[in-house]
């Protein structure tokens, strides 16, 4: 607060100390140099100070481009797109306008047309945009940026400085058009959502094959937005990238449970190769990394190395860290200080630390966790089905033929047929399609949900077998695995697992009919639970 | 009562009676007589014939019988008996006994009383008291009996049967009778003539004006008429006897007549020859009777025949998928003129529509093309027959116009997206079956798992025999949903021999099975492991055609979306045309049209609304290609591009046209990419055929068109080194040929070719443009085609000419006598020659080709002719595997043809190349090069779903195939003069626009 003060009191004095001879108009001199000065604050995400500097400049030059341009930026910043465009058209039509003036102004006309239409909810701490199609996701999202607010406020003491804003975008071409990446980068990486301009950049699941775990994602940008602020985004990207993957499951269960599978395999022959991504190679983005693999390896050892700083320090070394970050320190050695180390000791206690969690290799282990579909798909409407992402290695072989089989013979009420078909064609998997990360989950899949059709959950489960484990980014098997905890009578177990779902893709109308069995089935539920998810069940299956 | 009043009394009584006696007496002799008089005269007059003298023979016969009998029979009686005194005389005669007394008894009561010699009145009175007396007993009837009369009835009654029995049963008498009473006409009274009564006959035949024929005069004539009806006609001629008066007497019987008129020694007479007839001339001497001819003279009114007319199509029942033009040959000919000539449309049930195609002006033959687009009379409908004829009037006023017709052709439009829904639907109703069959055995497969023994075999085999049962009833509808097609031919190639090689699969499956099934029965397990390989060849079979045949259906369902998607596209860009042509012109009925097009547009998305709720509403697709657009959106822009036009909003009109533009277009890349995505993934090797000859195509199009690079500079340095070599002359060439090319403009310009509807017109106009395209091409020294045209002016100056000798044969052939000499083929004449002139000047001028070719450029000529011989054998090589590969290909099949056809082109580049003749090698090249162009983009756009949709005309068959591309754009250009009704008047142009593009 009270940096807050001091800046505007500064850029007063600094305004009337302006030579008067010399150089541009004084007005003029003046004006940019208190832009730059409010400029500066929010690319430091000091958005209080900058919004009291920025009214003292439009108080004494209101009409200059650069009070413009910083104007706009900052309306950019906090969601006032229209206000912000033509701000900075103002700004860039000038006859010597601002340089940053016309591509923000571009960037805010995108954010602009993205979110054209959209809807907006609001809760304590968050302002979420979505599309109305996608009016699924905005209870969960709601809930799932309280509860991670809430953690980090305890992890990290982090009080989000305005409400945060989340973007809920159609497509991945959106999120690139809002975005300084580019298209392809965005394909490349697999880029889902981001964290700039202090807000959320989400893309819907509803743009991916399988989904995506987009709660967490959403939590693990919410990170990136809150050490972004409490080190006036100072961190570097490898350390944001560590906290946010290390905090991202916080707003679900408590933090250093284990990571991810894909990740874990990737970690295991990079450590029994040698070939780790170094932390220059992250810079300035992970997106900026050549392929979706490279990046998940960085994530995963950045991951590990705020671990390996929290087993020694937990969330108070964290905290020390960033602060340390905050006040200018190198954030290598900030990171050592926090652990109570030299950077060269904690970097050996960092490798240590990540041989003894003893990563293992998964066969057929899908790397490419952001099947994003395609746009003719996305653009119809449509919910993601399992089909949609199958491999071509699949769809070319002979296991293809009894997996249409099996559907056609399943949509038609032939359980026991289709699973004979699903069963040949898990048979029929050769070793062409063995390593092809589609055929060794299709058929685990399709064959639980055929026995669930068959009465058999049991059966059901089996056949998943440990597809749930290795694939926790797929939503069916959760899904599958809550019906069949229900079948079998156990809601309490159906509901973790349905909701792991729902974090996956929650346009599949099954899901929340089975959550609001199983919510009833639950004594003490809030009745408003079992009502929104007996409202998704009836209006996702009607196509709302 | 005194005794003077009864002697009276007695008196008159027999006065009256002796009266009625003699008039009975008198009428039945005097009948008696005129019956037998009548029937003498009768018989008299059937020798003698009619004549007028007859009725008043008769009559007066009749008439002195009366009198002669009233006479005898009532007069002289009455005379006879007048007074008392005679009747008692008379009545004395009677009674003499009394004669004396009675007569005395009048006397004295006659004698005054005065008189001389005068007896008492006393006395008198006794006596006649007396005689009273004696009369007493003596009544009048006695006195005068009646037998006599009664004779004398009896007689006439006698006569009059013996007449009436005549009349009844002997004509000769009856006629007779008849001839009496009658007035005989001038045809029966007149005396029977064999020998001719005229001579010298001469007929002026004055025709009906519609028919445009000049009068015709027939010296010598018979007196037999023959012409047109309504014809007059005017008969002059000579009698061969004296005569007072005459007249032509029409019909056998003479029933009509006309006057002659007789002026010195000439006879005429004017009729009108309206129906077939006879007529016998007539004459009447000043003395003695008239004479009339014995054999009749013919009057033939030759009918008004209707036109004949032919009609060609390009087939007598064209089946099209969706309205195209078509081209439409005609001729029509009439005896004495044509009048309008139409083309007569019938969709359906519904009323009759005519599209005027050209006015035969009086004409007595025309024939023409036109290209007729059936689109604005399509409906909606699933399916449209139309039928269409050509329909010509001749020019008829008098009875009406004739029309003669041409046989009727059809063109049945069927809509594929109407069609394909049942289509599909049925072939969904076997999916289902064949589903059902293999979710059977499937199932029944796991159910008697772990089953040995004999028990277990029986309970397999009865299951798998109830199996069998119901599979074969399924393949009985597969065999009559093929059966069908065999008779409808709905199916296309690809689905008819796809579910014919299921049938004949399952089929053979099925017969192995029931041998199975019967081997197997009551055998225990011996014949189980034979059943069992059955049933497993039939669950493979089933699981290939489930699959094969839901590729179908997706494919089928896929494409005929993406189908209707290009057209929306279509329909789009049409409007924006008009929208541009709209605001170019602001002419009203464009406006109009594209208000009805933007609402059909409507109506056309709402079309694919529905389809595309339909086919998410089956799961007719899987749903990794049921990506479909919202229609919701793309409706509303076209509600408000509509509600614009209406309104007459223009200034938003080209955003809103924009917007719908670029929603249509995100619509129909959505549809193809699914079908595409679909086509990949379900028809790979298909799509990698395809993919393959359009790449082969592609690099024959290349090494096409680089080789026409290479003969297109050999025909510059051609033409370079003709303008060398003709430089000195050239100038003078241009100026001398410019100048006998103005001379046949100016020429041709002022030539009158009356109907610019008529064939000489035609001609006369292709001249004209052939001069002008000269003079452009002689200014560009282009001396090659610049001959071309000449060449051509000729030929349409030289079918010119023979138009012109037709018209002067009609003419002569109406009027009769010489060909009269027709300044304009003296015109057309003379400017053929000039034509032929400038095409000789040029032909002498120009070198030969080989002249102008240098030893190496003719080598290099022969190089690429040797080129053009390899890419155009690899292109008959390509066309021979595309027929093999592409031939049942749906959309597919005419690759091979239009190979065929760019090779023929190669191989008349070749020849010319061989000629040295580089500039038409370098045309065939280019054109060569552009037919396979044409032919990729046609396979590319079948592969994205748009196969089978375009709106080329569809030709008659053979009818251009050798003309040149000039030659056709001229063609069109003439038609494009021909007036289309208004309502169409636009389309038709823009039609001819994109066509001569």
């Amino acid at each position: 607060m009270r940096r807050a003060l001091a800046l505007p009191a500064l850029l007063a004095l600094t305004l009337a100390a302006r030579p008067v001879a010399g150089g541009p108009p004084p007005a003029r001199a003046d004006a940019a140099a208190g832009a730059r000065q409010v400029e500066a604050l929010l690319d430091a995400w000091r958005f209080q100070d900058a919004a009291a500097a920025l009214a003292a400049l439009q108080r004494t030059a209101p009409d200059a481009p650069d009070t413009k341009y910083v104007d706009g930026y900052h309306k950019f910043l906090t969601g006032d797109y229209d206000g912000a465009v033509r701000a900075l058209e103002a700004a860039a039509a000038a006859p010597s306008p601002p340089p940053e003036a016309r591509s923000l102004a571009d960037l805010a006309k995108a954010a602009r047309d993205a979110v054209r239409e959209f809807r907006e909810e609001r809760s304590a701490h968050a302002v979420i945009r979505y599309a109305p199609e996608d009016a699924v996701l905005a209870p969960y999202a709601r809930d799932t940026i309280e509860a991670a607010a809430a953690a980090l406020h305890d992890d990290l003491r982090f009080t989000p400085p305005m409400p945060i804003r989340v973007e809920l975008y159609r497509s991945p071409t959106d999120l690139a058009a809002v975005s300084s990446l580019s298209v392809a980068e965005v394909a490349r990486t697999g880029t889902i959502a981001l964290c700039k301009w202090a807000r959320l950049m989400v893309t819907t699941p509803r743009a991916l094959a399988y989904g995506y775990p987009w709660l967490d994602s959403m939590n693990h940008e919410l990170v990136h937005y809150a050490v972004a602020t409490l080190s006036n985004d100072r961190a570097p990207v490898w350390l944001q990238e560590g906290l946010a993957k290390f905090l991202e499951r916080r707003w679900r269960e408590p933090a250093g449970g284990r990571i991810a599978p894909s990740m874990e395999h990737l970690l295991a022959k990079a450590l029994r190769s040698g070939r780790l991504i170094s932390f220059e190679a992250m810079h300035p983005s992970m997106a900026k990394l050549p392929s979706a693999e490279d990046a998940t390896l960085a994530f995963a050892e950045v991951e590990n190395a705020v671990a390996y700083l929290h087993s020694k320090g937990g969330m108070a070394a964290l905290r020390d860290a960033i602060t340390r970050v905050a006040a200018g320190q190198d954030a290598r050695e900030a990171v050592a200080a926090a652990a109570g180390e030299s950077w060269p000791q904690f970097e050996r206690g960092w490798r240590a630390f990540m041989v003894a969690q003893h990563y293992k290799t998964f066969p057929a282990i899908d790397i490419a966790t952001t099947h994003i579909r395609k746009a003719n798909a996305i653009a119809s409407g449509r919910k993601p089905a399992e089909e949609d992402a199958l491999s071509s290695t699949l769809k070319a072989g002979a296991p293809y033929r009894f997996l249409r089989l099996g559907n056609m013979l399943l949509a038609r009420e032939r359980p026991r047929a289709a699973a004979a078909e699903y069963e040949k064609g898990a048979r029929a998997i050769g070793t062409g399609a063995r390593g092809d990360p589609s055929s060794a989950w299709i058929f685990p899949v399709k064959l639980g949900r055929t026995y669930l059709a068959l009465g058999e959950p049991d059966k059901a489960l089996k056949a998943l077998g440990s597809v749930q484990t290795i694939y926790p980014d797929l939503p069916w098997p959760h899904l599958i695995a809550g019906q069949a905890h229900l079948a079998m009578g156990d809601p309490a177990g159906a509901i973790e697992l349905l909701r792991a779902s729902i974090a996956e893709n929650p346009f599949d109308p099954r899901v929340h009919c089975a959550l609001a069995d199983a919510y009833g089935r639950v004594r003490g539920t809030p009745a408003e639970l079992v009502q929104r998810e007996q409202r998704f069940c009836k209006d996702l299956n009607s196509g709302d | 009562m005194r005794e003077g009043d009864e002697i009276e009394s007695f008196l008159a009584s027999v006065r009256r009676r002796l009266l009625l006696r003699s008039g009975l007496e008198a009428a039945g002799y005097g009948l008696g007589a005129l019956g037998l008089g009548l029937l003498a005269l009768g018989l008299t007059a059937t020798a003698v014939g009619p004549a007028s003298f007859w009725p008043l023979l008769t009559g007066t016969f009749a008439t002195a019988l009366v009198l002669a009998a009233v006479g005898v029979g009532v007069l002289w009686p009455a005379r006879l008996l007048r007074g008392d005194r005679a009747a008692a005389r008379r009545a004395g005669r009677l009674a003499p006994r009394l004669a004396s007394d009675l007569l005395s008894a009048v006397e004295l009561a006659e004698a005054p009383p005065d008189a001389p010699a005068a007896s008492s009145p006393a006395l008198v009175r006794a006596f006649r008291r007396q005689v009273a007396d004696a009369l007493g007993p003596i009544s009048a009837e006695r006195l005068v009996p009646l037998h006599r009369a009664a004779r004398a009835l009896a007689v006439a009654g006698l006569t009059l049967t013996l007449l009436i029995v005549a009349i009844a049963a002997w004509p000769l008498a009856a006629r007779g009778l008849r001839t009496l009473v009658h007035r005989p006409s001038r045809f029966e009274g007149a005396a029977v003539s064999t020998a001719p009564l005229v001579g010298d006959v001469r007929i002026t035949y004055t025709y009906p004006a519609y028919t445009g024929l000049p009068p015709r005069t027939v010296e010598g004539s018979t007196g037999d008429l023959a012409a047109v009806r309504g014809t007059r006609a005017h008969i002059e001629t000579r009698p061969l006897r004296p005569a007072r008066h005459a007249a032509l007497l029409l019909g056998e019987t003479g029933g009509a007549e006309i006057r002659a008129k007789l002026a010195g020694d000439k006879l005429t007479a004017d009729l009108t020859l309206t129906e077939d007839a006879v007529y016998r001339f007539w004459l009447e001497p000043s003395f003695g009777r008239a004479v009339r001819e014995d054999r009749p003279h013919h009057l033939t009114a030759e009918p008004d025949a209707p036109p004949r007319v032919d009609i060609q199509g390009p087939a007598d029942r064209l089946e099209l998928a969706t309205p195209r033009p078509i081209e439409i040959g005609f001729s029509a000919s009439d005896d004495f003129g044509l009048g309008a000539v139409d083309l007569v449309v019938r969709v359906g049930d519904r009323p009759e529509q005519r599209v005027p195609l050209r006015d035969g002006a009086g004409a007595t033959a025309v024939q023409g093309r036109t290209l007729w687009d059936p689109a604005p009379v399509v409906g909606a409908g699933p399916a449209e027959r139309i039928a269409y004829r050509i329909e010509a009037r001749d020019r008829d006023t008098l009875s009406g116009p004739k029309v003669g017709s041409s046989r009727t052709l059809y063109v049945v439009i069927q809509n594929p997206h109407e069609g394909i829904d049942d289509r599909i639907e049925r072939q969904r109703d076997l999916l289902e079956r064949l589903i059902t069959d293999l979710a059977e055995r499937v199932e029944s497969e796991g159910k008697v798992e772990g089953g040995t023994g004999a028990e277990a075999t029986e309970r397999r085999v009865a299951a798998l025999a109830a199996i069998h049962a119901g599979q074969e009833a399924h393949l009985a509808l597969l065999g009559r949903l093929l059966d069908e097609d065999r008779r409808e031919g709905s199916l296309g190639k690809t689905l008819r021999s796809a579910l014919a090689g299921m049938a004949d699969r399952l089929e053979r499956g099925l017969r192995e099975e029931a041998a199975a099934l019967a081997g197997a029965r009551g055998r225990g397990g011996a014949g189980r492991a034979r059943l069992e390989a059955a049933a497993a060849k039939q669950v493979a079979e089933l699981e290939n055609d489930v699959l094969k045949l839901d590729d179908l259906i997706g494919r089928e369902r896929l494409e005929d979306l993406a189908s209707l998607g290009k057209e929306l596209t279509d329909a789009h860009a049409r409007l924006q045309d008009l929208l541009a042509r709209y605001k170019k012109t602001h002419d009203e009925s464009l406006r109009r049209q594209l208000a009805r097009e933007a609402r059909e547009l409507r109506a056309r998305i709402a079309d694919l609304a529905q389809k595309i709720a339909a086919v998410q509403a089956r799961n007719e697709v899987p749903e990794e290609w049921r990506n479909m657009p919202d229609l919701k959106s793309i409706q509303a822009q076209a509600k408000k591009l509509d509600d614009l036009l209406e309104r007459g909003n223009d200034a938003d009109l080209d955003k809103a046209m924009a917007q719908l533009g670029d929603e249509l277009a995100g619509m129909r890349k959505m549809l193809d990419q699914n079908l595409d995505g679909f086509g990949a993934e379900r028809f790979p090797q298909e799509n990698r055929v395809v993919a393959d000859l359009m790449k082969r195509i592609g690099d024959l199009e290349g090494d096409e068109r680089g080789l026409q690079k290479e003969t297109q500079a050999l025909s510059e340095k051609q033409e370079a080194e003709l303008q060398r070599r003709m430089k000195g002359q050239l100038d003078d060439l241009m100026k001398r040929e410019g100048e006998k090319i103005e001379r046949l403009k100016q020429r041709l310009a002022g030539m009158p070719t009356g109907s610019p509807e008529s064939a000489l017109a035609e001609e006369i106009e292709r001249a004209r443009e052939s001069t002008t395209q000269m003079r452009r091409l002689l200014a560009e020294r282009d001396l090659a085609e610049a001959k071309s045209e000449a060449e051509r002016a000729e030929s349409s100056l030289e079918r010119a000419g023979e138009h012109l000798d037709e018209m002067a044969e009609a003419r002569r052939a109406r009027r009769g006598g010489e060909p009269d000499r027709d300044k304009r083929a003296e015109a057309v004449g003379e400017a053929r020659g000039m034509a032929q002139e400038i095409a000789d000047d040029l032909s002498k001028l120009m070198p030969k080709g080989s002249d102008t070719l240098t030893p190496e450029q003719r080598e290099a000529a022969r190089a690429q002719a040797e080129k053009q011989g390899a890419i155009g054998k690899r292109t008959d090589e390509l066309a021979e595997e595309a027929a093999r590969r592409l031939g049942k290909m749906p959309g597919m099949e005419k690759a091979a043809s239009d190979l065929k056809g760019a090779s023929a082109r190669m191989r008349e580049a070749g020849d010319s190349l061989r000629r040295d003749e580089s500039k038409p090698a370098a045309t065939a090249e280019r054109d060569a090069a552009d037919r396979l162009s044409k032919l990729r983009d046609g396979m590319q756009e079948r592969t994205m779903g748009g196969g089978e949709r375009h709106r080329d005309p569809v030709r008659i068959p053979g009818a251009d195939e050798s003309s040149a591309p000039r030659a056709w754009r001229q063609e069109l250009l003439d038609a494009m003069k021909e007036k289309a009704p208004e309502r169409y008047r636009d389309e038709v142009r823009r039609y001819y626009e994109e066509l001569v593009k």
